[in-house]
């Protein structure tokens, strides 16, 4: 190759890169740095004007009862929302395995509410969760419990919006781990049978290892979801009562753009991008790590 | 799991599937079903303890009172012009970046590739600020521009497509420049139409992923008649007063119903794009 | 060798198809995007490209139900001499609740598009001022001698005075009032509403009627009322004398005077004689209407619509003061409501304009419908005067108690009201608290204080930007 074509590959190159690449500029890289500068900034009412106030703002969340509040919120949303969504998504995987009549009528069910929005699955899903006429506390009442009162109790709305929030996730990982199950060598499976392991022996010691990557991918997803809700929540509790679904991007919507403090919601992204940064940049190098050892 | 002679797994891990799959799928379906019951019901019979699985008396009117309530055409309409402004510009800057960084060798080839990737990790709600003070000082709050610019490139369309250029064997590229074909026409008459089940993939994952978004279209629209549909949907959420259940349920309906309908349709093309989004990040 | 290059051909069409579908789709929606948002800049608050010459003048406002229609009534009437005379028509523009429209102002503002004319609730005053980006209505009005300020109570002026300057035109103007149900107060041999917190205690017994189901009080758990209780004790909310001599940096509310209205609230629902229905405003009227409450606090703004709709006599008394700290006949009430500014960043010519409107809600013909219509009360002397003198306020005497409880307010910092650019936070921070109190958590101390430590680094944050 000539000195030319290659100074004219590398300039075809950037030609073709620049349209994705100016526009990842503008609207991710600049604004994700900037967001960075805007935390250390608050602004004059009514105007663009930057005031630097240093770490004021950090130290106003580090402090904060509110946001606290908002951080546990989160944590319970994730410690509700994971399980549920990885071990039903798992036993709903592994029924489908087994190759079930109507396979594909039960798998659109599950899948369709990954298509639809957070927004619609809340919607879906307020009327059930009504204390007096909501179906959820009728079927309660005939098991001779009586229901609380979902959306405006603090101690049951977390639950709630997990609920609803697994409803909706479940399908995303049943995809993943039905296509893991599919992979897992059949000849080993069937040596164990032979061997006389029953299906829950067969299950635990061959099935469960093979899938394991799709376990940790499917987990560590679901957390990063978790963080990342929104939608099911405004529509939902608005955060409520008493902030218990208040989780962090939830705080970050209302600092920001209900009480137009945009520079403390900056300094809240910028937090929530550490955490969430944080979690897939593990789940990244954990995942190529599996992929580099020999199983 | 045993296997018959069909390669199947035995007749009855089959049926015992099936009969405990019956029961989460009944209740994954149940909401879905419920929206439409209570939707056909008489105002009353909403409210009626213990609630009705099904209407007595099935009726319109919740429908007709749902689209004098919000302008419903005008949300999907709204929805419908950002989900395909983002999913064209998308497609296009992904196709043009993807093909660069798979078929052409470049000083610094690795270092934008590194790039990408990292800027799959990037969680959006470190972009909300700045790009939503960018739209108020541009005046393009309440437009359409707004709900279609922040995403008009996408680091997972450059990475899906160039996992799949690159796995396109050489030689139809070198039978190109034999025919003397620029880059450009190789990458629209050639390697696109090849690609083609991962570009539309791409695109109906890109689609249905703009046409869900909920907080950025929440926070840049002010104006009812800018709405999208599931900012609007929400709109019919109101805690204080007794709200028509009936009316409430029938919108829903009617604005979940293209969601569902493209979801049935495009099933297949969707899980695929869905996967390699998670492929992407598994690396 | 021709069939295999037409079914490639035919293949490559097939392959080509969704994807060029979707690209020509997606094409014709951006022409498309561009024309719709030019239809619908009728519905939209905000539009695209610069500010163009103003058609009419544009008055965004908050208000809802029958008072926008007498709102909507009053522009109707303007504008229809508007045409014939030459001036600009005004333009209503619903922007949700008081804390949407201050946030969608604050948008425009920060946008370059101002609407003309905005009606923000009070407690954005400080917000306003400290933004720079209004004209201050005394220099709107310019030595205009016709535009009657001299007619303007100066208990209400007050408010929206700054530093000296008069900033916004009062328009909605409130003050907290006891509403009692004529029936319970015949029942407990009373004739008018106790005037002191611990009369109404002593009376409650009597008052409530807890076998029919009836309360003795209801209110809404609003910081307005809490605000009210300081000035009647002359207390203070923030410290630069609530925020006028200067920009305060501490809040000040958590003493004595502060928990006395907490503790009163306290011991009333501990003995079933308060009925909690949160902050909301419409609950409480719903249960007072319902014969649910003998009592009732809240805004005169609902003195007509009251009267009118009640099943039975409504009496209307003055906002309680403490027994022992002076009398209900010299006591301040803060005034609640709205005010109407003028936006920089439009053409003088259209502020000229904006300004005869403003001009014409200031004007007494348009004060006096307002008054009469709603229940906000007028601020003029000469509409009280010409009431007075038709008899009005002897066939409405529920609707002349605000105003004298106005009139009477003295001087002082406590009565005018806080000024603070923080309000809205403030305001948070004091009805979390009330509801912390209420729900037994903590006594009232405990909890206010949390709120004045929140409300004072609320305060300082703000006075470090300016």
């Amino acid at each position: 190759m000539s000195e030319n074509s290659t100074s004219d590959a590398t300039r075809s190159a950037w030609l073709f890169l620049a349209p994705a690449l100016i526009l990842m500029f503008i609207f991710t890289v600049a604004p994700a740095m900037f967001s960075l500068l805007l935390s250390f900034h608050d602004f004059k009412p009514f105007s663009f004007t930057l005031v630097p106030v240093g770490l004021d703002q950090y130290m106003e969340l580090a402090g904060s009862e509110d946001y606290r509040t908002s951080l546990m919120a989160t944590l319970r949303f994730a410690a509700l929302v994971v399980p549920g969504a990885v071990l039903g998504s798992l036993a709903v995987a592994v029924l489908l395995d087994q190759m079930p009549f109507f396979r594909s009528i039960f798998r659109t069910i599950f899948l369709i509410p990954v298509g639809i929005s957070p927004a619609m699955a809340a919607m879906l899903w307020v009327f059930l969760f009504n204390p007096t006429s909501g179906f959820l506390n009728y079927l309660l009442s005939t098991a001779g419990i009586a229901g609380p009162a979902w959306l405006s109790d603090p101690d049951w709305a977390p639950f709630a919006v997990s609920l609803t929030t697994v409803w909706k996730e479940v399908g995303f990982n049943i995809i993943f781990l039905m296509a893991a199950l599919a992979q897992v060598p059949v000849e080993l499976q069937e040596a164990a049978w032979m061997d006389g392991a029953n299906s829950f022996r067969r299950f635990w010691h061959i099935t469960l290892p093979s899938i394991s990557p799709a376990m940790f991918f499917v987990t560590v997803v679901s957390v990063i979801h978790a963080f990342e809700s929104f939608g099911q929540i405004h529509i939902l509790t608005r955060g409520g009562p008493a902030g218990s679904t208040g989780v962090l991007v939830y705080q970050l919507f209302r600092d920001g753009f209900e009480n137009s403090r945009l520079g403390l919601a900056a300094a809240e992204a910028v937090i929530l991008f550490v955490i969430i940064g944080g979690v897939t940049l593990v789940q990244f190098m954990v995942a190529r790590y599996l992929k580099g050892s020999p199983q | 799991m045993r296997k018959g002679t069909n390669g199947l797994p035995v007749f009855s891990s089959r049926l015992l599937a099936t009969c405990l799959l019956l029961v989460p799928a009944v209740l994954h379906g149940f909401p879905i079903f419920y929206m439409l019951s209570v939707s056909f019901k008489e105002a009353a019979e909403a409210y009626k303890f213990p609630p009705s699985l099904l209407p007595s008396h099935p009726v319109l009117t919740n429908y007709s009172d749902a689209l004098n309530a919000a302008p419903l055409w005008q949300f999907m309409l709204n929805s419908l012009i950002a989900a395909l402004g983002i999913t064209a510009i998308q497609m296009l800057t992904s196709i043009l970046a993807a093909y660069a960084l798979a078929r052409i060798e470049f000083k610094g080839r690795k270092i934008v590739l590194g790039f990408v990737v990292a800027m799959l990790m990037v969680p959006s709600e470190i972009t909300i600020v700045p790009n939503y003070l960018m739209m108020v000082r541009t005046g393009l709050i309440d437009t359409h521009l707004a709900l279609i610019a922040p995403f008009s490139a996408s680091a997972f369309g450059i990475f899906l497509l160039y996992q799949f250029f690159s796995g396109v064997p050489r030689e139809l590229e070198e039978a190109a420049i034999v025919d003397g074909a620029s880059r450009m026409r190789f990458l629209f008459q050639i390697l696109v139409p090849v690609s083609m089940p991962a570009i539309v993939a791409f695109g109906v994952f890109a689609f249905v992923s703009a046409w869900n978004q909920y907080l950025w279209p929440l926070v840049v629209t002010q104006s009812t008649a800018m709405r999208t549909v599931q900012v609007g949907v929400g709109m019919f959420r109101s805690e204080q007063e007794a709200t028509s259940w009936g009316m409430v349920m029938a919108a829903t309906s009617i604005l979940v119903l293209p969601s569902i309908a493209l979801f049935i349709a495009t099933q297949k093309q969707f899980v695929r794009g869905l996967v390699s989004s998670g492929a992407g990040v598994k690396g | 060798m021709k069939m295999k290059k037409k079914m490639k051909k035919k293949k490559k069409i097939k392959r080509w198809m969704p994807f060029s579908l979707i690209l020509a789709g997606a094409m014709t929606m951006i022409p498309m995007s561009a024309c719709t948002s030019g239809k619908n800049s009728a519905g939209r608050v905000f539009g695209s490209g610069k500010i163009k010459k103003a058609k009419a003048i544009e008055f965004w406002h908050s208000m809802s139900g029958d008072k926008s229609q007498v709102l909507n009534d009053l522009v109707d009437d303007y504008n229809k001499d508007a045409t014939a005379t030459g001036r600009l028509p005004v333009k209503l523009q619903f922007t949700g609740t008081y804390t949407d429209g201050i946030n969608k102002l604050r948008l425009a503002v920060m946008a370059n598009r101002p609407p003309h004319l905005a009606q923000i609730y009070e407690i954005g005053t400080q917000q306003l001022v400290d933004s720079g980006a209004v004209i201050p209505l005394e220099e709107l009005i310019a030595g205009d001698s016709d535009f009657g300020l001299e007619q303007m109570l100066p208990q209400v002026l007050q408010y929206y005075t700054v530093r000296g300057k008069l900033y916004s035109l009062p328009f909605a103007t409130s003050n907290p009032v006891i509403y009692a149900n004529g029936n319970a107060l015949e029942a407990a041999g009373m004739t008018t509403p106790p005037d002191t917190f611990e009369g109404l205690e002593e009376a409650c017994p009597k008052l409530a009627d807890l076998i029919k189901g009836r309360t003795c009080l209801t209110l809404p758990l609003t910081s307005w009322l809490f605000e009210q209780s300081l000035a009647r004790q002359g207390a203070l909310l923030v410290d630069k004398e609530n925020g006028r001599i200067g920009v305060s940096g501490e809040a000040i509310y958590a003493g004595a005077e502060g928990r006395f209205f907490f503790d009163f609230l306290r011991r009333l629902s501990d003995a079933g004689m308060f009925a909690n229905t949160g902050r909301s405003w419409d609950p409480p009227v719903e249960n007072f209407m319902a014969g649910r409450s003998a009592l009732l606090v809240t805004s005169t703004s609902d003195v007509f619509v009251l009267g009118q709709r009640a099943k039975f006599p409504v009496v209307v008394g003055r906002f309680p003061v403490r027994a022992n700290l002076g009398s209900v006949i010299s006591s301040g009430t803060i005034l609640g409501g709205n005010s109407i500014w003028a936006m920089k960043g439009r053409a003088d010519g259209e502020m000229k304009q904006a300004y005869q409107f403003v001009k014409y809600l200031a004007s007494a013909p348009v004060q006096r419908r307002w008054h009469v219509n709603t229940g906000y009360f007028p601020i003029r002397k000469d509409v009280i005067g010409a009431l007075e003198a038709e008899g009005f306020y002897t066939a409405n005497p529920n609707a002349r108690v605000a105003v004298d409880q106005l009139l009477a307010a003295p001087d002082s910092a406590a009565a005018k009201g806080a000024l603070a650019g923080v309000f809205p936070e403030l305001r948070e921070h004091v009805e979390n608290a009330m509801e912390e109190a209420l729900a037994g958590k903590d006594g009232s101390g405990p909890s206010l204080e949390r709120a004045q430590a929140k409300s004072s680094r609320a305060l300082q944050r703000y006075r470090k930007l300016l």
